[in-house]
Order: structure tokens, then sequence, then C-alpha cells
């Protein structure tokens, strides 16, 4: 339940860019490379541990002597990494940082190479897994251009399960080409009764620029109506809820003491560094974010760059507004006493006429301290964040 | 005096008018070849793009005749188009005599006997020109028919041109000079110049373009405008010939060029009389008849930031261009803004265009109407130049609308089609005359109203583009007419209100429904739009409310992604105009706006 909430300590966000091949709804920083090529992962490796190297030199004020909370191997794929990479980005990194992490998630897809190296990546250090299942059938794996099948997915979910890792999250997704409510609905049951403790649910959507969104503009794709999507985000909420799980954020649901510490970290506006093609960082009043192509990213880090692509120092007003649209993102809300305190008023203090509003839309109320979206609120979060984007 | 020869250059739309004043800048060594540009004197990108004269232009050429006579040509090349024919009517006044163009193969058509009727009523001598002689199917003679049938002029002393290949213009030049009389001013009497048109020069302030009528004009004289008494020091006289030159004098029935530092563009009317403030006359000229601009319509700044500008912006169009007319008004929808008055539809939209352009304004323009005369139960009388201003229908009377006699030339084997559509329109037949097996002359009652609705869009695509057609106003009448009013919510959006036939009413309140659903993004409840008469909804449609709207992730690498997201939505949204709690794009008003002007 505990969010971290000393500015001292550091998560590390590592992209690693790299999938079997690419889903054709996936607007990520990736590039298909079938079996990640041995010469490729060490390169791709050692170029992450020069960029941290890079990162203490030039950001000496700001990382030195930083506690490591929380380390996310995202991407990507960073299961096609061998536990072996892993273990030594681990290594390098609780050198230059004190402490262990509480936390170190490692993303991976059930193909049965990833599936034999899971024992391997606990033993590098990894404490929680998060499966990229999607959905538990067929039909709709392929429909949504997933490398695997439905029995590799139960396959890789067993032994992740069997592996016994002290956290494992899956990823469901909901609104696919074709899927139907009874469906989604067998595949959460088959999840709860897993036991699995912690679920990303998402709704399918359309990431301009991406195969799906160009497909469905040409009326090449079915997807399920508004109100069936609507529909299926309602029943899986209830059951999830009725499994024990609490929504701690829109899409995150968890038993007790599963909630992702790392992914906390953002919507609490705590430290990050990314490391990696694209990944981005929060160190402070400084928003930065990596080169999103990997060649552009490998040649400045090669010339003893680093490879930023852009940098934005926030002002008091941008670390507000921040605050309480990633602070909604959260279903326990925003407190208003870290907020006073932060800030040195009441957010109604700097956004009074907005809240306002979205009071009387019936979007956002008070609940024991905290400003928090309401129930119709989650469905309409968009409406609620517009209102602190911008100047 | 004696040498001067004043004359106007007059047709229907496309007969070649520009094209010929472009030879004779030519063949009198005005311009020089190097810099020919076709139809040189449609300086307006928008003239060049559209390929219409939109302005009378003024040029001075010299000419020698082969006898060795020295003359001086004013030229003015006038519009074709009916819309713009208050240009033509003052460049007539600064004439003595007129060309009148006609295509050898379209022959008559509609403005060119309005524009003959026209220069014939100034008494002027009109030079009958065929144009185009050079067209494989070109019939001088039966062109000369018509002109003599129709129009009513003789032929005798036709002149045939090509103003394509320069044949004949040598011929037209000579005949210029021996047909138009030189001007009959007094030249010794108190200095009397007609005003005839104006612009704004963003250093000299207003220029005013004069016709020399009494007297002469010297460059250090200080004039005074009759109508107000105003008086200014001239900065600047000149010619146009074609560049602006500097002259030290005007003389008596010459046309200049006058600025004088006058920076306030409403202080000058155009059909005012200058004199000279050291021996002033007191009699000012006839002026020009006020044209009543019958076409009216909303002009709203998109960000209400400029309505200033619009403003300025408005009087100096208004100096180029006096047959605009414009008023300021509210509307609860789009804020402050004006309501303008036009001659017709493509006034209306050049002008528009010109605002947007010369003046870098958005705008958003409200369905054109036209004027209404009420009568109340009272027995007090309106005027309405906008629909939602109709008083509630109990307090009315009657309500009058303009009608108008149409003359529509057109070829037989398209007569019938013609006819049906005026049908369509309420049109009601006054006569029709047939003057050959080729050519007829049809005239018909109709509702302005009608005709605004893409009529000519109709009848080009009725003949294939071979009707033309001329129209004045004739009386107003009775009709049975109801206000359409749209409702957003509840809310009435008044600059989208429609004053229509009873019998048209649903369907355009369907359409104007429709339209509106269209462009209304759906919101987070539903949004109801409505078209109704009084407090009867004859169409109603909802715009379904969202389910939700909220995007699934947001991690690390996404933040600054998804916020530059929300930023562009949040954009958006300022842009929109709203109506109760409803956010309306500004597209969703311009698609309204243009329903039933398009289709029917
Ligand atoms: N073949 C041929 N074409 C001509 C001749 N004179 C003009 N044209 C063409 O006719 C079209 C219209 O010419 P304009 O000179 O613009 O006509 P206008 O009368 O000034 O038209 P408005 O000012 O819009 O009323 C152009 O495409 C000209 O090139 C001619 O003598 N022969
Ligand atoms: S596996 Fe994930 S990261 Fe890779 S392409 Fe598919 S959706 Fe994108
Ligand atoms: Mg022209």
């Amino acid at each position: 339940m505990s969010v971290p909430t000393s500015s001292a300590d550091l998560g590390i966000y590592v992209h690693i860019p790299f999938c079997e091949r690419v889903c054709p709804y996936c607007d990520f920083s990736v590039e298909a490379v079938g079996q990640l090529d041995r010469e490729l992962e060490r390169a791709y490796v050692e170029l992450l541990l020069r960029e941290l190297e890079l990162a203490r030199a030039d950001l000496r004020e700001r990382l030195e002597g930083r506690r490591l909370a929380t380390v996310y191997f995202g991407g990507g794929t960073p299961s096609l990494l061998q536990a072996a990479s892993i273990e030594r980005l681990l290594r390098a990194f609780s050198e230059v940082f004190r402490g262990s992490p509480e936390e170190v998630t490692l993303e991976l897809n059930p193909g049965i190479l990833e599936c034999g190296r899971v024992p391997a990546y606990r033993d590098a250090g990894v404490t929680r897994l998060s499966l990229g299942l999607q959905s538990l059938h067929d039909l709709t794996l392929k429909r949504l251009g997933r490398a695997h099948t439905a029995a590799e997915a139960l396959r890789g979910l067993e032994a992740c399960l069997v592996a016994g890792f002290p956290s494992l999250s899956v990823d469901l997704i909901y609104g696919a080409p074709e899927q139907s409510e009874v469906e989604l609905l067998m595949d959460v049951e088959r999840v709860i009764e897993l036991g699995v403790p912690h679920v990303s649910a998402y709704a399918l959507t359309l990431e301009p620029g991406t195969p799906f969104a160009r497909a469905h503009a040409q009326g090449r794709l079915r997807l399920p109506g508004e109100d069936e999507g609507v529909r299926m985000g309602c029943l899986l909420r209830a059951r999830l809820a009725a499994g024990g799980y609490v929504q701690y954020e829109i899409s995150s649901f968890s038993r007790t003491g599963h909630r992702s510490l790392h992914n906390q970290r953002y919507w609490c506006r705590q430290d990050v560094l990314g490391l990696g093609v694209s990944a981005a960082s929060l160190l402070g009043e400084l928003r930065f974010q990596n080169l999103k192509s990997r060649s552009a990213w490998r040649a400045l880090l090669e010339a003893g760059r680093r490879p930023v692509e852009e940098a934005e120092v926030l002002s008091q007003g941008d670390a507000r507004r921040e605050t309480l649209y990633l602070g909604f993102r959260r279903l326990e809300g925003v407190s208003r006493a870290d907020f006073r305190r932060r800030f040195g008023a009441a957010p109604e203090a700097f956004f009074g006429a907005e809240l306002a509003e979205l009071r009387s839309f019936g979007l956002v109320c008070d609940h024991a301290g905290r400003l928090r979206l309401t129930e119709r609120g989650i469905l309409f979060a968009d409406e609620v964040f517009l209102r602190f984007v911008g100047r | 005096m004696e040498q001067i020869r004043n004359f106007a250059i007059i047709a229907h739309i496309d007969h070649g008018k520009s094209t010929l004043a472009d030879r004779l800048l030519e063949r009198t060594g005005t311009l020089k070849t190097r810099e020919r540009v076709e139809q040189f004197l449609d300086k307006m990108d928008l003239e060049r793009e559209r390929g219409i004269t939109i302005k009378a232009q003024t040029v001075r050429m010299r000419y020698r005749t082969s006898k060795g006579q020295e003359a001086v040509l004013n030229l003015i090349d006038t519009p074709g188009h009916v819309d713009f024919h208050y240009e033509v009517s003052r460049s007539l006044a600064a004439c003595e005599g007129a060309l009148l163009v006609v295509d050898a193969v379209q022959g008559v058509e509609a403005q060119t006997v309005a524009n003959a009727e026209a220069a014939v009523a100034g008494g002027l001598a009109i030079i009958p020109v065929i144009n185009k002689i050079d067209l494989p199917n070109a019939d001088p003679d039966r062109i000369m028919r018509e002109i003599e049938d129709i129009v009513g002029i003789s032929t005798e002393r036709v002149v045939c041109i090509s103003a394509k290949t320069g044949e004949g213009i040598d011929e037209l030049l000579e005949a210029i000079v021996a047909r138009v009389p030189p001007p009959t001013g007094d030249a010794e009497a108190p200095l009397r110049a007609l005003i005839f048109d104006s612009w704004y020069d963003p250093y000299q302030g207003v220029a005013m373009l004069v016709r020399i009528i009494d007297g002469h004009l010297p460059a250090d004289a200080t004039i005074r405008l009759l109508s107000t008494g105003d008086e200014h020091n001239v900065a600047l006289i000149g010619m146009l010939s074609p560049e602006l030159c500097r002259i030290e004098r005007a003389g008596c029935g010459e046309v200049a060029v006058v600025m004088a530092g006058i920076r306030d563009p409403l202080s000058v009317q155009v059909g005012d009389t200058l004199t000279d403030a050291a021996r002033p006359a007191s009699e000012p000229l006839s002026g020009f008849q006020q044209v009543q601009p019958m076409v009216w319509s909303g002009l709203y700044p998109t960000d209400s930031g400029s309505y200033e500008a619009l403003r300025a912006a408005i009087e100096r169009l208004q100096l180029n261009d006096s047959s605009m007319f414009a008023e300021p008004e509210t509307s609860e929808a789009l804020g402050f803004g004006f309501r303008c008055g036009y001659l017709g539809l493509l006034h209306m939209e050049i002008a528009q265009e010109r605002l947007e352009r010369e003046y870098s304004l958005d705008l958003i323009i409200t369905a054109p109407t036209t004027v209404y005369r009420v009568k109340l139960r009272t027995g007090a009388e309106l005027e309405l130049h906008r629909p939602s201003d109709l008083p509630d229908a109990g307090a009315i009377e009657e309500v009058l609308e303009p009608r108008i006699l149409a003359r529509i030339h057109v070829p037989t084997e398209y007569l019938g089609r013609v006819m049906q559509l005026c049908q369509e329109r309420r049109g009601v037949q006054r006569d029709l005359i047939v003057h050959s097996d080729r050519r007829a002359v049809l005239r018909y009652e109709l509702p302005l109203a009608e005709v605004l609705i893409d009529f000519y869009d109709r009848l080009k695509s009725a003949t294939r583009g071979y009707a033309s057609m001329d129209y004045e106003i004739l009386d107003y009448r009775k009709e049975d007419l109801v206000k359409v009013d749209v409702l957003v919510n509840g809310e009435s959006i008044d600059a989208l209100s429609l004053i229509v036939h009873r019998e048209s009413a649903y369907r355009r309140g369907l359409a104007l429904v429709q339209a509106l659903k269209k462009h209304i993004p759906r919101q987070m409840f539903d949004v109801a739009v409505q078209a109704s008469i009084g407090s009867r909804v004859i169409a109603r449609l909802n715009v379904r409310a969202l389910r939700k709207n909220v995007t699934a992730k947001c991690y690390g690498g996404d933040i600054t992604r998804k916020r530059k997201l929300l930023e562009r939505q949040k954009e958006g949204k300022k842009r929109m105009k709203r109506v109760g709690q409803v956010e309306i794009p500004q597209e969703a008003f311009l698609a309204v706006l243009s329903v039933g002007t398009k289709k029917r």
C-alpha cells in the first residue's frame, strides 16, 4: 500500500527496443528482430552501460548518492535478453547507486525460449514479471498479430507462477477485433483462478500511424462497438473487484501488496532515470526523453554524448498541473495535505474554476482528504486531464 | 479638352473587355511589350485567380491618329458580372463614350443589354464592337442581327476585332477618336470634380479617383468636399498610365487621382463633389443613385479579439467598394460582428474573401438572407436584415419578401429546363421572346430568396453554361413566410435562424439539423439539435453522448507525448464556440451556413 515518497530515492527504467515481430497496433519504439542476435544484445547492453556512465557524469549532483528503489525492464520485449545481460545491468546499477531495489520488474512475452529463461531471471535479481498475455484465445491473439498462441500463453503463465517470483502481473487486452464479452470474461476467470496477483487491463486503442489505425480507417478492421467496449470494461472491473483485486489506477488492478512500485512513481511524479532508446526521465523539475531511433541514440553515445532528444524544465505551475493530472490517474487521487505541503495552498487556490466545473459535471469528488475521480470520472478521465494541460 | 476622349469598355462577363484593354495599352505604347501579362488591368489576385474583373480600372493613354491628330484617351475597363454593376454605372458617369463589346460566338447576353441600356440612359456615344472574330465559329453577321434586335442599336458602324490577335484594334482606336465626343465642361467655372472611385493607400491615406467636370485642379489647391464641407490640402495629384504619375494640374474633362492626407476612410464618399476651397462651387454634381443591397449576411471574427481589426478593414474596403454596406450587430452565439449588405452572392463572396486576404482576417460568415418587410399588428413596419430579428408570429400582420424580374438569355433548346427550374422556385413567367431559332429571352418574376439558394449553379448546369441572367428588383409581395430557429440543447443559436417559405420549412430545418449533427463532436452528455417554428419542433436529431473518453495507459515514456496530445485537444476546444454547455466547432457553423446554398 505504501508509496515511496522520499525524493532521495530513484527508479530506473531500461528500454529494450526489440520484439520478435511488431504487433500491428503497437506504437512503441521497437524493431522486429526475430531472435535477438547475441552480438546485437551485447552491443546494446554495452551502450546502456555507457549511457549510465554519461548520465552519472553529467547529472552528478542529481544522481549522486541516490538510493535505488525500483528497476523496470520494459520494451519492446526485454525477455529477448538473456538473464546474464539483466544481471550485468543490475550489477552496474548497484555499483552506482546505494541499496538494493525493492522491486525489479521485467516484461516478458510468452514464447518458448523466454519461458525457459524464467528461473534464471529470478536468480539474476528480477522480483516481478509482467507477462504480455493479452488474451487466452487463439483467434484473438491471431487477429491482434501477436507472436504467441493461447497454449503458449498458458504455458508461459504457468512457468512464471511455478518459478515463485514475489510478484507477477499479466496484461489483458479488451476491445480487440471481434473479441466477445464472454471470451474476455473467460480470460479474466482463468487469470483469477490461477492466482495472478496483478492485472493490467487495457482497452485496445488505435494509435495514429499504426497498421491497425489504417485498416480501421479503410474499414478493414472490425472492432467491438463503443457500447460493447464500455460494457467489457465494466464487466472486467466488476469481476476483478469480486476476485479481490483493487483498481488502484485506471488500468491497474492488484491484490494486496502487489501494486507496481515502479509505475506508481510516474503517477506520483517521483524521479526515474530512463536508459535506452526513447526512454524518458524525470529528475526533480527536469523532464527529458531519449532519441527514438536506435541508430541516432547509438551515434550520440558513440560520440560520447547523452542521447537526449528533448528536455524541459518544469515550472512550479507545470508541476502543479502534472501533480493533478498524473495524480488523478490513481484512483486514490491526490492528497490535499501533500499538495498543500508541496505548493503552499489548496488545489482550489490554483484551479478553482477547473475543479468547480469538473465537480459540476460529476467527474471529480472529495474523499477522505483526497481529490479523486468519480466512477463517471474514470470513464471520462481525459476530460479531467484536459483541464490541467497547456497554459 | 478637345483632345480628351473618356470611354468605358462594357460587355457581358468574359466577352473580352480586359483583353481588349491589353491591346489598347500596347498599341498606344502605354505598356511596353515586355511588361505584358494577360488582362493587365485585373490586378487583384482574386481577379487573376477567377479570371474575372471585379474592380473597374482607369488608364490614361496617348494616341496619334492616322491623320496625325493627337488624342488623350482615358479608358475604364469595367467588370461584366451583374453583381458589380455599380462599378459600371459609376464609371459611365466619368465618360462620354462606351465600347459595347459582344462576343462573336456567344452573342448578346443579359449584361450586354443591361450595360447598353445604362450607357444609353447616360447619353453616351456607343461604339458596338464584335470581339473574338478569330474564333472558328465566330458569326459576326448573326451577332449584328442580335445587337439590332435585342439591344436595339444600329450596327451600321460596328467594329469587328480580335482582342487576342490584335486584328481591328487600329480601326477601333481611330473610331474612338472620331466617334467619342470630347468632354463638355466649363473650364472657366469654379472646380467641380466627381469622386467616382476611391481606395486606401497605406502611405498616403485615402486616394480619390475624380473626373473634373468644370474648372481645373492645381496641385497646390486646398480641396473641399461639398457634402461635409471638410477641407484638406492636396498632397498629390496624378494620373494612372498605368502607374501613378504625378501631375501639376488636372484640367477640365480629365480623370485624375487626388490624395490629400486623409486618414479616416469614412470621411470620403464616392459620388461626392470636390471643389477648390479658394474658389468654391456651390452646386454639387448629381452624384450616384444609392444602391440597395438585397443580400445580407453576418460577418464575425473567428477570434473575438479581432473585432476592431475587422471594423477597420471593413471601413477601408468600403472605400473601395461603395456598394457594400455594414452595420454592427451582436449574436449570442458568435459575439460581436457586422451585418453586411451586398448586391448579390458573388459580391458577398468577393467582399468576404478580400477582407480575409487583404486584411489577414479569419471570418465566420452567416447564411445570406434577403431583406424582408414586416408589417406589425400595431401598424408599424420593419425592414429585416437578419432572420433572428423576426418578431413573434402573434405580433405580425404580414411578411413581405422581395421579388425580382429576371431576364434570362438562353438558347432555345434549353428553354424547357430553365422554365422548370424557375417554376420550382416559385417563379411566375412574365414573357418569352424568341429572337431566332437559337436565342430566346425569358422573363420571370421570382422571389429573390429563391435565387440566393444555388440558383445560378442550377441554371448553369441545366443549360451547360449557355444561359445568362440579369435581374432587377421588382416589388415586395406578401408570402407565407416563417422563421426556422435552430436550438442546441434548448438554446437557440440566433446566427442560424432562417426565414423560409412555409412549404420548404420542414426540408430546410431538417437539412440544418443534419448538417449540425454531423459537425458537433460527441460530448459527455446527449446533445439535442432541433429546428423549430416558434415553439413547434419540426426536426430533431440527437448527438449521442460519448460513452467514455480515457487514455488507457500512461507511463514514463508517454507522459510528454500524452500531454501534447491532450494539449492539442484542448487547443481545438478553445476554438469552439460554447452554447450553454455544448461546445460547437467553427466548422459546424460553416457547414450549416452552407446548407441550402449548395444543395436543394
Ligand atoms: N479567341 C479569343 N479569345 C479571347 C479574345 N478576347 C478575349 N478572349 C478570351 O476570353 C476570356 C475572357 O477575357 P477577359 O478579357 O477576361 O473578359 P472580360 O470581358 O474582361 O471579363 P470580365 O471582366 O470578367 O467581365 C479570356 O480567356 C480571354 O483570353 C479574342 O479576341 N479571341
Ligand atoms: S510485443 Fe509489445 S512492444 Fe512488442 S510489438 Fe507487440 S505490443 Fe509492441
Ligand atoms: Mg475583365
